[in-house]
């Protein structure tokens, strides 16, 4: 309603409206909301009710999220979700709304949520009941060629190594990738959810989504949990019309767009070596190269790294695999090249 | 006078409300109540395996022999409760470690809560697992025919480990959840191992404030290969971080048992792979196998992104079932939760009859100590 008085008053410019125009859209808006409820309530016998239900969706993968976010823990959250336990108070709700969390019955869920199950750094979880799956070191950087993405494959229960061999580069569409750092559920159901927000804004936009708005839609859901304890860094990387694109995205909402990062536990390690070595100016096969020995120190020094190296190349055309090879066998290829190195020299 | 009730009604609400602060900052609902579940996926079956012991989260122990939380199938409509059963003989065991064992045949039962029923106690089987731990005995095994009119779509079970309420909750809202999800295709919508798989991230993540206190894992028949149905396995933690895996246990003393798992595994797949000859550790999860050329991996092109690692084990069912229960075995010697009897499900694809999987119930006695 408001644009349109804009449009036909034909004063306001850049969005600002004077006094009077203000009234004046006030009194026309109220004048059209009230003929608006008129018209409502004459069509409602003709017209068959709406169909109110929630549209069946697959796997409860609910179209809005900012209203239900919102709601935990208020007395609105409190009426419609906080069935605890049997679900003999309320019938828990079917078809699945991720976006609604049960939560606690005590008096801040959020505090609670944070201190009790929280998904942290390092070894702040240790007096923890539930322990989650993390610990990590990712790369990724921009250069003339593309962007590399480079990531280890070890998840850390406490002391106990839960997998070596977890996919930490999340395929979020043929032209997007996320990484994932910090709570492997954490990650990988928001990702999830983000490949399935950025294929709507496809299907509705008939284009591909950019990089910075898919991070941004994430860095939003995360800044609408803050404080509940999640734990998620990730980088969103992808090629869309403005060329190759990085950003970070972390569980406090910062968003941040670099030419390269590195998350987690082990990237102090990585960062040393992709300090020295980063030009923009590298060669594809530079690039794989540096990618796999920043994940390999990393992995070496961090006992929270690991495993398999997963390395991608995202170009123009879409992101490609390059490999995945074991560190441990890396380890005996570098320390060949060391040895032969000192020989020649 | 007005006064004084006053302060003595504020001196109750001053009382009432530290009663609810402190009880607030008492607020610990898990009680763990051990259960080790595990689950291997073969070439052409998937077993799932689970103890059956229930303990009150402390030293003491509720029940020996309790199932119904521990092992469940996902889905309820499609395998009906078995009436009749064949007395059959399965085949011997090829390895000579489990041979000789003569196969018990008594009816189990599916409930309709989509558990597992326990298996009966047998008067005439030992009582006591006196064997030497290389010479297992299969005391009870339980044949279940597949329905009549044959379903495509084989069982999925999912074995969950943890709190035994939220172990049970979990289950009710799953079957819910999957029921209504269910009720919307009239035709008959049967979901396969990967969507259920997706299904119980979606639940278990449901609860990320407040979560499920129990760790699950996956195991079915999954048809969507085209060189016929192999099996599936995928484990999570409590918040439905999951990965497909070959030889996979959660629970109470899974610290112990997957090394053991993975060393048996591995060490029955080796007489294919001589790259580890010189090293003679076998690397947990020979990597790489299966998986395609990097070059090659891009979304969208079916079935191209497989996991990294060989998602299935070579070995036979007969071998895998004798891992199982040795695994089990070791475990029970050190881990007080561990012990009682270990259920073992057994879904084999037979690619003679009408390609429609048949499930076997094994259960051997552990330590009952």
């Amino acid at each position: 309603m408001v644009r349109r008085n804009r449009e036909s008053g034909g004063k306001a410019h850049g969005g600002r409206i004077d006094s009077h125009e203000r009234d004046k859209a006030a009194r026309s808006r109220t004048f059209v909301a009230s003929i608006m409820s008129l018209a409502q309530l004459a069509s409602k016998s003709i017209v068959p009710p709406q169909h109110t239900t929630r549209p069946h969706t697959m796997f409860g993968t609910d179209l809005s999220i900012s209203d239900d976010i919102l709601a935990i823990g208020s007395s609105k959250h409190d009426a419609s979700a906080r069935a605890i336990g049997s679900g003999c108070l309320h019938a828990p709700p079917l078809n699945l709304n991720p976006t609604t969390f049960d939560v606690p019955a005590v008096p801040d869920p959020a505090h609670f949520c944070r201190n009790n199950f929280a998904s942290a750094c390092g070894n702040s979880d240790q007096n923890q009941t539930v322990k989650f799956a993390k610990g990590t070191t990712t790369l990724a950087f921009k250069f003339d060629g593309g962007i590399i993405v480079s990531v280890d494959s070890r998840s850390t229960m406490g002391a106990y190594i839960a997998s070596g061999t977890v996919k930490k580069v999340i395929e979020i569409n043929p032209f997007l990738l996320g990484t994932m750092a910090g709570g492997a559920a954490d990650c990988s159901f928001w990702e999830r959810n983000l490949g399935m927000q950025c294929r709507l804004y496809e299907l509705r936009n008939k284009k591909r989504i950019t990089v910075a708005a898919a991070s941004k839609l994430l860095a939003n859901t995360m800044s609408s949990y803050r404080g509940y304890g999640l734990s998620m860094g990730t980088m969103i990387t992808g090629w869309d019309e403005t060329g190759p694109q990085l950003y970070y995205v972390d569980d406090d909402g910062t968003r941040l767009h670099g030419r390269y990062f590195s998350v987690g536990s082990g990237s102090t390690y990585a960062y040393g070596v992709l300090d020295t070595y980063y030009r923009p100016d590298l060669t594809v096969e530079e690039a794989i190269d540096l990618g796999k020995r920043a994940i390999y120190h990393a992995c070496h020094r961090d006992a929270m790294s690991g495993s398999i190296n997963n390395l991608y190349h995202v170009t123009k055309d879409g992101w490609v695999k390059i490999h995945a090879i074991d560190v441990n066998d890396m380890h005996y290829e570098f320390l060949e090249e060391k040895r032969n190195a000192m020989a020649s020299a | 006078m007005n006064k004084n009730i006053f302060t003595s009604s504020s001196l109750i609400l001053l009382v009432f409300s530290n009663l609810v602060e402190s009880s607030a900052q008492k607020f610990d609902p898990y009680q763990l109540n051990g259960g080790l579940v595990a689950a291997v996926a073969g070439k052409d079956y998937v077993l799932i395996a689970s103890d059956t012991r229930l303990t009150d989260g402390g030293y003491g122990i509720n029940s020996r022999r309790y199932l119904s939380g521990r092992i469940w199938g996902a889905s309820s409509s499609s395998w009906e409760p078995i009436s009749t059963l064949a007395s059959t003989q399965l085949p011997q065991s090829s390895s000579p470690s489990a041979a000789s064992a003569s196969w018990n045949v008594s009816p189990a039962k599916w409930e309709s809560d989509g558990s597992l029923a326990m298996p009966l106690e047998e008067e005439n089987g030992p009582k006591r697992n006196e064997h030497e731990s290389r010479s297992l005995s299969f005391p009870w095994l339980h044949f279940i025919h597949p329905p009549s009119e044959a379903p495509k779509n084989s069982p999925v079970f999912i074995g969950s480990a943890g709190c035994a309420s939220d172990c049970e909750s979990l289950k009710r809202r799953f079957r819910l959840e999957l029921d209504s999800l269910e009720c919307n295709f009239p035709s008959g919508l049967k979901l396969g191992v990967q969507s259920i798989a997706n299904l119980l991230q979606q639940v278990l993540y449901g609860r990320r404030g407040f979560p499920f206190y129990s760790f699950c894992v996956v195991a079915g028949m999954d048809n969507r290969d085209s060189d016929g149905s192999t099996g599936a396995v995928y484990v999570y933690d409590a918040i439905g971080s999951f990965e497909r895996v070959a030889v996979g246990c959660s629970g109470t003393g899974r610290e112990l048992l997957q090394p053991i798992l993975d060393r048996l595994f591995s060490e029955s797949s080796r007489n294919e792979n001589h790259n580890h000859d010189e090293c003679d550790i076998p690397v947990a999860a020979h990597r790489d196998v299966m998986s395609v050329p990097a070059g090659e991996q891009r979304l969208g092109v079916a079935g191209s992104l497989r996991p990294p690692v060989k998602s299935f084990v070579d070995c036979s069912w007969e071998e895998a079932v004798t891992n199982i229960a040795r695994g089990y075995q070791s475990v029970a010697e050190r881990e007080i939760s561990v012990g009682d009897e270990i259920v073992i499900c057994l879904l084999k694809s037979e690619s003679d009859v009408n390609n429609s999987p048949t499930l076997h119930v094994i259960s051997f006695n552990l330590k009952k100590d």
